[in-house]
C-alpha cells in the first residue's frame, strides 16, 4: 500500500468558516486538472450537507454513506462526470447520525478509497465546514492541505482555528493557503500575510501561498445554473484564476514526483479522540 | 461429635501450617477423621474455625461435600463485594465499579453521575435512641437508595452514614430528579423508638463527568465530596453539584486566544 504508481496526490480543501467557496473550488479545481488531461476524483466529505452534486444539478441514487454497507463497492457510488477522467463521490445531505465517523466506519471507508485512488493523478477532498473530529481526521489522511479563505476576518479567525487544532492536536504543519473572493491582488496578499504572521508568530508555522480567486459575478451565475464555471465561463477572471492554482498543483505533483511515489496516497485516520 | 484431645490439637497444628505457608495459593492434603458426615464438619469447622478447609471423603459421595464448597465460595465472593448490614455494594465494590463506568463513559462519551450522600446528625439518633435504631436507620435509606435505582446503577454504602448512586448514562438534569425522590422520601419517612417518632434527612453531593477528558476513580469522588461539604455547609438536607469536570479541565491549547485575533484583525503592532 505505500508505493503510489500512478502518483497520486491527494488533497484535503478545507476552511473552518462555511460559505467561503470551497466546493465550488474543488469542482473547479477538478475541472481545470481534466482539462489539462488529468484525471481527478472528487470526494464531498461534508458528511451532513453535501454540495457537490448540487452544484453539478446531479441527483446520485448513491453516496459515500451507501459505502459504509459492506456490500457497496465504490464504482457502484462513483459519479463519472466527465468520461475518462472526472469523477465525483456524493455523500449525502440531512441524516445527522453520520455526520461523525467511528472508528469501524472510518476503517471501511479507508479499505474503499484506498482501492482505487490509484486510478487517479488527483485526488481532492472537499471537507465539511467547523472543526468536528470528522473534518479533522479527513484533513490529516491526505498528502496536503489546501485552506481556502476569504478576506473576512470571520474567516481569517476560523482558519486560523483549525490550522491551530491540526498543530496542536494532530502534529500537522504544512497548509497551502489560497484565498477566495478577493477584490484585488493587494488584498488577497495581505489577507495571506496576515494569516501567515500569526502561524509563524503563535505556532511555528510557514504557510504557503497557492493563489488567489478573484471575486466573480459569473460564479453566482454558475451556482444557479448548476454548471460548473469553468464550463460556463472560461474566460472569465475567477475561471482563469482557478486554472492558474490548478497548474500550481500539477507543477507541484510534477516536482515532488520521486517523492510522492514513495508515500502512501492516504495515510491512516487518526485514532479516535 | 467431640473431638477428642488429640484431634483438636491435629486440627489445630495442621491449621498453623498452612497460615504459617503464607498467603500464596496452596493445597495441604491431610488425612484427618475417619467417619465424619458433612454436617458433623460444617459443626466442627465453624466452631474451630476451620472454615477454610475443603473436605473430601475418601470413599463414599463426595458430591454434598463439593457442594459445600461451591457455597462457602459463593458466600466469600458475596462478601467480598457487600455490605453486611445493608445489603448494598461495598467501598471496594465501589471503587471497582466507579473505575469501570469511567472507563466505559472515556470510551463511549456518554455521562456517568455520582452522588454520594451523607445522613445529616446520624451521631445523635446513635446518642439519642442508641445502635439498634440506628441501624435500623441505615437499613433503612439503603432500601430507598437501593429501589431508585435501576438494573445497571450502583448503590453502595462506603462506610458510617455515608452512602453512594452511580448512575452510568444519566447526566445532571436526570441525576437530580432521582436524587430529588430520593432525599423527599427520606424526609417524609417517619421512624419511630421508644414511643418518639422523628424523621432523618440526608444531604447530597453530586457530580457528571462526560468522557472527554481523563478521570480517575479519586479526582471524580472528591469532585462530588466537594460538593457534599458544599450541602453541609450550606445548611444539610440540600443537594449540591460541583462542576463539570469536562468543562473545567479540557485542554485549552487550542482556543484562538484574543491576543491571536488582535494579531489576525491586524490590530496589533507586528
Amino acid at each position: 500500500m505505500s508505493e503510489n504508481q500512478n502518483n497520486t496526490l491527494s488533497v484535503a480543501i478545507l476552511s473552518g468558516k462555511g460559505g467561503v467557496g470551497k466546493s465550488n473550488l474543488v469542482l473547479n479545481l477538478g475541472y481545470a486538472l481534466y482539462k489539462a488531461q488529468k484525471t481527478a476524483m472528487l470526494m464531498d466529505c461534508d458528511l451532513g450537507l453535501a454540495n457537490l452534486d448540487v452544484l453539478l444539478g446531479i441527483s446520485p441514487e448513491k453516496n459515500l454513506q451507501d459505502l459504509l454497507s459492506e456490500e457497496t463497492s465504490v464504482d457502484d457510488v462513483l459519479v463519472s462526470i466527465e468520461d475518462d477522467g472526472l469523477d465525483i463521490l456524493p455523500a449525502t445531505s440531512g441524516v445527522p447520525e453520520l455526520v461523525e465517523m467511528d472508528e469501524d466506519m472510518r476503517e471501511i471507508l479507508f479499505k474503499k478509497l484506498i482501492s482505487l485512488a490509484g486510478d487517479y493523478n488527483f485526488l481532492l477532498l472537499d471537507l465539511g465546514a467547523g472543526i468536528s473530529p470528522t473534518v479533522m481526521a479527513f484533513a490529516s489522511i491526505t498528502q496536503l492541505r489546501l485552506m481556502v479563505v476569504t478576506p473576512e476576518p470571520t474567516s481569517l479567525t476560523d482558519s486560523y482555528a483549525v490550522i491551530k487544532v491540526l498543530a496542536t492536536q494532530y502534529g500537522i504543519k504544512d497548509f497551502l493557503l489560497l484565498v477566495n473572493q478577493a477584490t484585488s491582488q493587494t488584498e488577497a496578499k495581505m489577507t495571506f500575510e496576515r494569516l501567515n504572521a500569526a502561524c509563524q508568530n503563535f505556532l511555528g508555522i510557514d504557510l504557503v501561498f497557492l493563489g488567489q480567486v478573484e471575486q466573480d459575478p459569473m460564479l453566482v451565475e454558475s451556482v444557479r445554473r448548476q454548471t460548473p464555471l469553468l464550463k460556463l465561463a472560461p474566460n472569465s477572471p475567477a475561471s482563469k484564476d482557478i486554472v492558474r492554482v490548478a497548474k500550481r498543483l500539477m507543477r507541484y505533483r510534477d516536482d515532488n514526483a520521486e517523492r510522492i511515489a514513495t508515500r502512501s496516497i492516504l495515510k491512516k485516520f487518526p485514532e479516535p479522540r | 461429635m467431640e473431638l477428642n484431645a488429640l484431634q483438636k490439637e491435629l486440627c489445630t497444628k495442621a491449621n498453623d501450617f498452612c497460615m504459617a505457608s503464607g498467603p500464596e495459593p496452596a493445597l495441604w492434603l491431610f488425612r484427618v477423621f475417619q467417619g465424619v458426615t458433612l454436617q458433623q464438619w460444617k459443626d466442627m469447622s465453624s466452631r474451630l474455625d476451620l472454615k477454610q478447609w475443603l473436605t473430601l471423603p475418601i470413599d463414599g459421595d463426595a458430591y454434598p461435600h463439593l457442594k459445600q464448597v461451591q457455597v462457602s465460595l459463593e458466600h466469600l465472593a458475596y462478601q467480598t463485594d457487600h455490605d453486611p448490614l445493608t445489603g448494598l455494594a461495598n467501598r471496594r465494590a465501589f471503587d471497582r465499579i466507579l473505575d469501570i463506568e469511567i472507563e466505559r463513559s472515556r470510551r463511549s462519551r456518554s455521562s456517568v453521575t455520582l452522588a454520594i450522600l451523607d445522613l445529616d446528625d446520624f451521631k445523635n439518633v446513635n446518642d439519642t435512641y442508641g445502635h439498634l435504631v440506628g441501624d435500623e436507620v441505615l437499613t433503612t435509606f439503603s432500601r430507598m437508595i437501593y429501589d431508585t435505582t435501576r438494573r445497571y446503577d450502583l448503590a453502595a454504602r462506603l462506610g458510617g452514614e455515608e452512602f453512594a448512586l452511580v448512575l452510568s448514562g444519566t447526566g445532571l438534569i436526570k441525576a437530580r430528579r432521582v436524587l430529588g425522590r430520593l432525599m423527599n422520601s427520606l424526609r417524609e419517612y417517619v421512624f419511630t423508638a421508644e414511643g418518639h417518632s422523628f424523621s432523618v434527612t440526608c444531604s447530597a453531593g453530586l457530580t457528571c463527568y462526560k468522557g472527554s477528558v481523563d478521570m480517575n476513580v479519586k479526582q471524580l469522588v472528591n469532585l462530588a465530596d466537594s460538593a457534599l461539604y458544599k450541602a453541609k455547609e450550606a445548611g444539610k438536607d440540600r443537594l449540591e453539584v460541583s462542576v463539570i469536570p469536562d468543562i473545567e479541565l479540557v485542554s485549552k491549547d487550542t482556543l484562538v486566544q484574543a491576543n491571536e485575533k488582535q494579531f489576525l484583525f491586524g490590530k496589533m503592532a507586528e
